[in-house]
């Protein structure tokens, strides 16, 4: 199970969900939730998305823990899952005829190989 | 969303009459046809933006690129001495390809796998396995055919005309001097690519005015442009060259950024689509940017004839290239370019934007191929652009004007 800093254990129990290597599973993951799914991890983390990456500031980004990696895979995952919760109230963009995401191909970030 | 816009009829087109306000015939222009002679006149003529230095910055690092509209594929490296070279992807000896990946490393240049025969990277021809067997051979004229490259503020173009009319500063003209070093300082965050059933004319125009924010992207991006003041985000300072144009886009200055939003923005130094409007009032822009001032400035897109749009932004920007493959289909090229990470949080910001903008374009995308169908269908004879789309009022009259030319 990914494990998380210990100042952030309470979010301990969405990590093996949550704390996905790459923005393709982010996003599989948001899609094939529920709402009521994506709401609970959102009203978990957003409160302390700041604390998280105000922790992440603190360690070299070349060389981040394990468990750091965790934290902030599980940050993505809360930018990934924002606009469900704040713009669309449903897992994916309701907008009539939005493309499919999947049809476009996102190369490789930069940060993708460090994580 | 009932402001009257009497005051705004007109005002980007006053300077430019010869464009007009009629309506555009489109009968021809999205035709096999036309696009035979736009591959001739245009394509296969101009400069070409195929990428910026850092993607091949160091000797032996090569990447090719596949033109479909002129049926050649196209290597570029970086050689010995620094240099950027680019040639046609084509072995002298028997036309079999010499670059095999999209990118690479290739120090002691390119064998082609055929018969072996190697070429360095600048092209010459270095070796020939069994040489005696041609006995006529010159290898000093059997290098790898070049194609014309030059760099412009980091980019690299390429030009598939064997002698081209201009050098690369004469062509980007009245763009050449305004950016200086801009795009320098930044790093390439993301690449977003489709293939997709549209002309390349009408990918163009859906990325060049903020009239449609209104209404595509009603539930995301309209909030950060359009405004109470501003209900149909009214763009500014358009700017119609004789083949390029560039346009300022407002921001919503009352924008109330998402929880989230607002912790990446905070944190990840302001870069999202959202500008920091204080923050970005104390710095320093180029000439080129902003020529107007305006105190809630978004973002300049700049079209550089044919198909390349840069939108540069408040530390950021974002590129895209249209590629056309054929009469209707284009591979579609968008690339994010932010301030290289130093801490987490900026990394943040680079996945938000990724993300962020993945889920706009894609209320872009769809409109796209049905605007495709219908054009196929061939009901419509005529298209209406309005003053908020002198933009693409102008790119048709440069294609036509080329394509007659």
């Amino acid at each position: 199970m990914p494990q998380l800093p210990k100042e952030f254990k309470s979010l301990q129990p969405f990590a093996p969900e949550w704390a996905l290597a790459t923005r393709e599973a982010r996003y599989h993951k948001r899609i094939s939730s529920s709402m009521e799914e994506i709401k609970a991890y959102y009203d978990a983390v957003l409160p302390q998305l700041d604390a998280m990456v105000e922790h992440l500031n603190r360690h070299s980004i070349k060389n981040l823990a394990a468990e750091d990696k965790n934290l902030l895979r599980m940050a993505f995952s809360a930018i990934e899952i924002s606009r469900s919760v704040e713009v669309w109230n449903a897992p994916d963009n309701v907008v009539h005829g939005a493309y499919p995401a999947e049809k476009i191909k996102v190369h490789t970030l930069p940060y993708e190989q460090a994580l | 969303m009932n402001k009257p816009s009497e005051n705004y009829a007109g005002r980007l087109s006053a300077a430019y009459p010869e464009l007009g306000f009629d309506p555009v015939n489109i009968e021809k222009v999205f035709s096999p046809e036309y696009f035979e002679l736009e591959r001739e006149k245009i394509f296969k003529k101009v400069w070409l933006r195929v990428g910026r230095n850092e993607d091949i910055p160091n000797h032996g690092d090569f990447m090719v690129k596949e033109f479909e509209f002129a049926n050649t594929s196209v290597v570029i490296t970086r050689d010995q001495n620094g240099e950027v070279n680019a040639f046609h992807n084509v072995c002298t000896h028997r036309a079999n390809r010499v670059a095999y990946t999209e990118t690479g490393n290739a120090p002691r240049g390119f064998t082609c796998r055929f018969h072996g025969w190697n070429f360095g990277l600048d092209g010459k021809l270095n070796f020939v396995p069994e040489a005696g067997l041609f006995p006529t051979l010159d290898t000093r004229c059997a290098g790898l055919p070049p194609v014309s490259v030059d760099t412009w503020e980091g980019w690299i173009f390429v030009n598939l005309d064997p002698s081209p009319k201009e050098t690369l500063r004469e062509y980007l003209g009245e763009l050449a001097d305004g950016y200086p070093g801009f795009f320098d300082d930044k790093t390439k965050v993301a690449t977003l690519t489709i293939d997709a059933k549209a002309n390349w004319k009408i990918f163009l125009d859906a990325f060049v005015e903020t009239y449609h924010f209104a209404f595509v992207h009603q539930l995301s991006a309209a909030a950060v442009i359009t405004s109470p003041d501003n209900p149909y985000g009214y763009m500014d300072a358009a700017r119609m060259y004789d083949r390029h144009r560039v346009i300022s886009a407002r921001s919503n200055p009352n924008h109330t950024p998402s929880p989230a939003e607002a912790v990446v923005g905070k944190l990840g130094g302001h870069q999202t689509l959202a500008p920091d409007l204080a923050a970005a009032a104390t710095r320093q822009l180029p000439p080129g940017l902003n020529p107007q001032g305006l105190d809630d400035w978004a973002t300049d897109i700049i079209v550089i004839f044919p198909m390349t749009n840069i939108q540069p932004l408040d530390g950021w920007y974002v590129t895209q290239n249209y590629w056309p493959i054929s009469h209707n289909e284009t591979r579609w090229e968008m690339t994010i370019y932010m301030q290289p990470a130093q801490t987490a949080s900026h990394w943040m910001a680079q996945e938000y934007n990724t993300a962020y903008i993945r889920d706009v374009v894609r209320e872009d995308l769809n409109n796209l191929e049905m605007i495709q169908q219908n054009l196929e269908a061939g009901i419509l004879k005529e298209m209406h652009f309005g003053d908020q789309e002198i933009m693409i009022r102008h790119s048709y009259k440069v294609v036509d004007d080329y394509v007659k030319g």
